[in-house]
């Protein structure tokens, strides 16, 4: 094991390419650029829903939400008395650090969300309570018990805070040139902006701190600067959104950019205290919207901003062994894990669904694995067993003695608090079953959530698409009506989703009927094209199929759904080497897509070129051992093409066994 | 000195209130909560211990006394007084069916998490107050299983009676045992 070997890991959340690429094109984001240069860059796809604190944990974990147990933004406090923001106490799985000092790395992490309170670890830990200014500029500012691990060090590093108050015109202006004409009394904009730079940079200055005092093998720091500019600032950033009054416009337009490239500059200090020999790894949890994909208007639910969030963030590496100036396709957030512990030369746990980004070493690598680190025991910097807990069964439990009469029930407002906070939980674990194709668990979750809230569509539309995916189309029918019913006038999405139901009952005559609706409503409705598309295919009309996908991909180019979409067309078409590439497109952007890599695998046996596409069939089995479509062609591959009757013999066997558990339908 | 009866809701707290009240024991009971088919015998319950996170100052009244107070509330008594704390323990599966049944006769709504989510976590919080009382020097604790109880009775309280030094007339206190309040066991 290379006890030299040393990984400096930030993230920037909400950081995205498409508003990146030009700046460093422009030569206004250097720091980036370097690494960029020396090192390999991609997309990392995000998981549903998209929120900070969930997202970060699945980067350090590796794991799903419902595996990690982070649900949202606030938990129910112990005792049942209230609401408080979410505390890593309820994180129920090791992070990389964790693993890292089970296995004698020393280890730093600052600002990681969420942190609180700071995990014992064998380094410095500084959780994100740290940079919160809690009290008026001027008078005493406390720092949280649990800030700063070892506590020893609370003192000198709660110098490095800075408070929005001690902000200057200097460091305002170059994010808004002309503040000086912004009534403050009327416009508290400049408010929230003092309060992100002051934010990022008390990360920044106790990051830079540690990195200097401290030694280590890994450091992970997070900023979540880029995301709070893009939530306060996208709507104003170039080009011009409608709606937006000039004069406001003018005013904040820069302020994205601005916020880019302070990043890019403490990311250039960061690297001048790191040598050559240090792995540097760069990455967000996910895009945010900066074109015309913009949404107009935020819903009014808790996570409402995150309908800005795009589904990529970035992938950027680069050190000893690490490709130079290279992508990488098809990564995602839980590959971010495994891809730390491979540059370790640690196993990878069974356990974590993602995959160690191999194609960004320059050598071939080995992998080992073991069943799951949560089973190996040592001191790994996670708080005691009786300090970590699960706010939601807690929850459950502390409401069993409420209706016991056991004890006291808290006053409505509190009890309302709570169990919104339950249900918001609720309804993420939900979606984190439908992201995983987990459809039959989200089913009894949304039930519950649509029971309690039908008038919620958020809950009532997801409970019906989640009874489309589970085969219950007259139930998911029902439920779409009493939308009908209770909205005024239906809107866009909902044909829609009226569409996509009779596209799933096979009624392709009438989906096509209610997608139209939905085109005249909005004709730039995100994946209205896309589902255009399958409809023609399915109604065999492929060249209109084409037009829909590549209406739907001037709309949204990283759509792997599309390109798939598309592979489908080119194999109607039979233009199987572009079949192929469409296929290789969506995996590509998302690598964890079945379907996919049975297109490519199909692609590649029409090509003739069998041993590609044996390789393609047995990722899409790996991924759903169920797809028979795969068996079958592997059995025809060998049985006719390769002369190998054992292995021809194999699939026969298993396309049997899946047939019989099918009810005899393959 | 102050004697606490605790466990989790069903797991035999009431009963102990009884045996310690037939016993000789005083106990601290307002009786705002009446017998009902959940508790025939009544429950010995103090309202004011289900505010006892914010308000303890009720505690001097149970100096010399035996109070309930739940498994859940134990941290929040204050350690400038001394206890004895009987702890009871009783079959989770048990205690889960007859907290369900309770709800149910008392048009309650039931958990929306599964059973066995309840189980780990009441038993995991059981143990953490058991941990918390034993680390701690003002509580002697003293743990009852519910089932030996019934079963063992007289045996059974003697051996709790001289552990904690109660001061108990044993075999007044096993009389209050009634082979008909051990119900609910396995779906009966």
């Amino acid at each position: 094991m290379d006890r030299k070997r040393k990984l400096l890991l930030i993230g920037w959340d909400a950081a995205d390419w498409k508003v990146i690429n030009p700046l460093m094109d422009n030569g206004m984001m250097p720091a980036l650029e370097s690494l960029v240069n020396d090192g390999v860059v991609g997309n990392l796809a995000t998981l549903d829903p998209p929120l900070s604190p969930m997202m970060w944990t699945s980067i350090s974990t590796g794991k799903h939400a419902d595996q990690h147990g982070i649900l949202g933004f606030t938990e129910p406090s112990p005792e049942g008395r209230g609401v408080r923001p979410v505390m890593v106490t309820s994180r129920k799985v090791k992070a990389v650090w964790n693993i890292l000092m089970q296995c004698g790395f020393k280890t730093n992490v600052i600002g990681w969300w969420p942190s609180h309170p700071a995990e014992p670890i064998n380094g410095i830990a500084v959780s994100n309570f740290f940079q919160k200014a809690t009290t008026e500029y001027g008078k005493p500012w406390p720092m949280a018990p649990g800030t700063v691990y070892p506590p020893s060090l609370a003192d000198t590093l709660k110098e490095f805070r800075v408070h929005p108050g001690e902000l200057t015109a200097a460091h305002i202006l170059p994010f808004v040139p002309n503040a000086a004409r912004i009534d403050q009394d009327k416009d508290r904009r400049l408010v929230s902006l003092s309060k992100i730079i002051s934010e990022i940079s008390s990360i920044q200055a106790v990051g830079t701190w540690v990195l200097e005092n401290s030694e280590w093998n890994f450091t992970a720091i997070y900023f979540d600067g880029i995301d709070h500019f893009c939530h306060g600032f996208m709507r104003f950033h170039p080009p011009q959104m409608k709606g937006v009054p000039d004069e406001i416009f003018e005013l904040y337009k820069g302020v994205v950019q601005g916020g880019y490239i302070y990043h890019d500059m403490m990311l250039g200090r960061l690297l001048d205290l790191v040598d050559e020999e240090t792995t540097v790894m760069l990455v967000s949890d996910h895009g945010f919207h900066s074109d015309h994909l913009r949404p107009r208007g935020i819903p009014d639910e808790p996570a409402g901003p995150a309908w800005e969030h795009r589904p990529y963030g970035i992938f950027v590496l680069k050190g000893p062994g690490i490709k130079k100036d290279e992508r990488v396709y098809g990564a995602n957030l839980l590959d971010v894990a495994p891809t730390i512990l491979t540059l370790f030369d640690l196993p990878i746990g069974r356990d974590m669904p993602g995959k160690p980004l191999l194609q960004a070493f320059e050598e071939t690598l080995e992998i080992s694995y073991v069943d799951s680190w949560e089973e190996i025991e040592g001191e790994c910097g996670m708080h005691p067993k009786d300090i970590q807990r699960d706010p939601i069964a807690e929850q459950a439990a502390m409401q069993q003695l409420i209706e016991l009469g056991y004890i006291e029930k808290p006053d409505e407002n509190v009890s309302k608090n709570i169990e919104r906070t339950v249900e918001e939980s609720q309804f993420y674990l939900a979606r984190v079953y439908i992201n995983k194709n987990e459809h039959s668990k989200a089913e009894p979750l949304l039930a519950d959530l649509y029971a309690k809230h039908p008038e919620q569509v958020r809950f009532s539309f997801n409970y019906a698409k989640c009874l489309e995916s589970v085969g219950k189309l007259d139930e998911a029918y029902e439920v779409v009506s009493k939308i009908i019913q209770a909205e005024k006038k239906p809107y866009p999405q909902l044909f829609l989703l009226q569409g996509t139901l009779e596209y799933a009952k096979k009624n392709y005559e009438k989906a096509l009927e209610f997608l139209k609706k939905a085109q005249k409503a909005d004709s730039e409705l995100p994946q209205l094209h896309r589902q255009l598309g399958f409809v023609y295919l399915q109604m065999r009309r492929p060249k209109d199929a084409e037009a829909a996908f590549y209406k739907a991909l001037d709309n949204d180019p990283e759509d792997p759904q599309t390109h798939y979409g598309l592979a489908l067309v080119m194999a109607r078409l039979r233009k199987h080497e572009e079949s192929a590439e469409y296929s290789l497109n969506a995996i590509g952007l998302l690598y964890h897509f079945p379907l996919a890599h049975l297109r490519l695998g199909i692609a590649l046996a029409r090509l003739g070129r069998y041993e590609p596409s044996i390789e393609a069939f047995e990722v899409s089995l790996r991924m759903a051992p169920g797809l028979v479509e795969a068996h079958k062609f592997l059995r025809y591959i060998y049985a006719y093409k390769l002369r190998d009757a054992d292995r021809a013999g194999r699939h026969e066997e298993a396309i049997k066994s899946l047939t019989a558990n099918a009810g005899g339908q393959a | 000195m102050i004697t606490i009866v605790s466990g989790l809701p069903r797991s035999g707290t009431s009963l102990m209130m009884q045996i310690l009240s037939a016993g000789g024991m005083e106990i601290l009971t307002d009786n705002l909560r009446p017998p009902d088919v959940n508790n025939p015998k009544g429950y010995f319950e103090f309202e004011r211990t289900k505010s006892l996170a914010k308000d303890n100052s009720w505690l001097e009244q149970a100096e010399n006394k035996a109070v309930k107070v739940i498994a859940q509330l134990v941290k929040f008594l204050p350690t400038d007084h001394s206890y004895k704390c009987i702890v009871m323990d009783r079959n989770i599966d048990e205690i889960l069916l007859s907290q369900s049944r309770m709800i149910t006769a008392l048009g309650g709504n039931q958990s929306t998490v599964t059973n066995e989510i309840l189980k780990k976590t009441f038993m995991e919080q059981l143990s953490k107050v058991k941990h918390f009382l034993a680390a701690n020097q003002q509580f002697n604790m003293y743990v009852v299983n519910y089932n030996e109880l019934l079963s063992g009775r007289e045996a059974a309280i003697s051996r709790l009676n001289e552990a904690l030094s109660l001061g108990l007339d044993v075999d007044e206190a096993a009389s209050v045992i009634d082979d008909s309040l051990y119900r609910n066991r396995g779906g009966r």
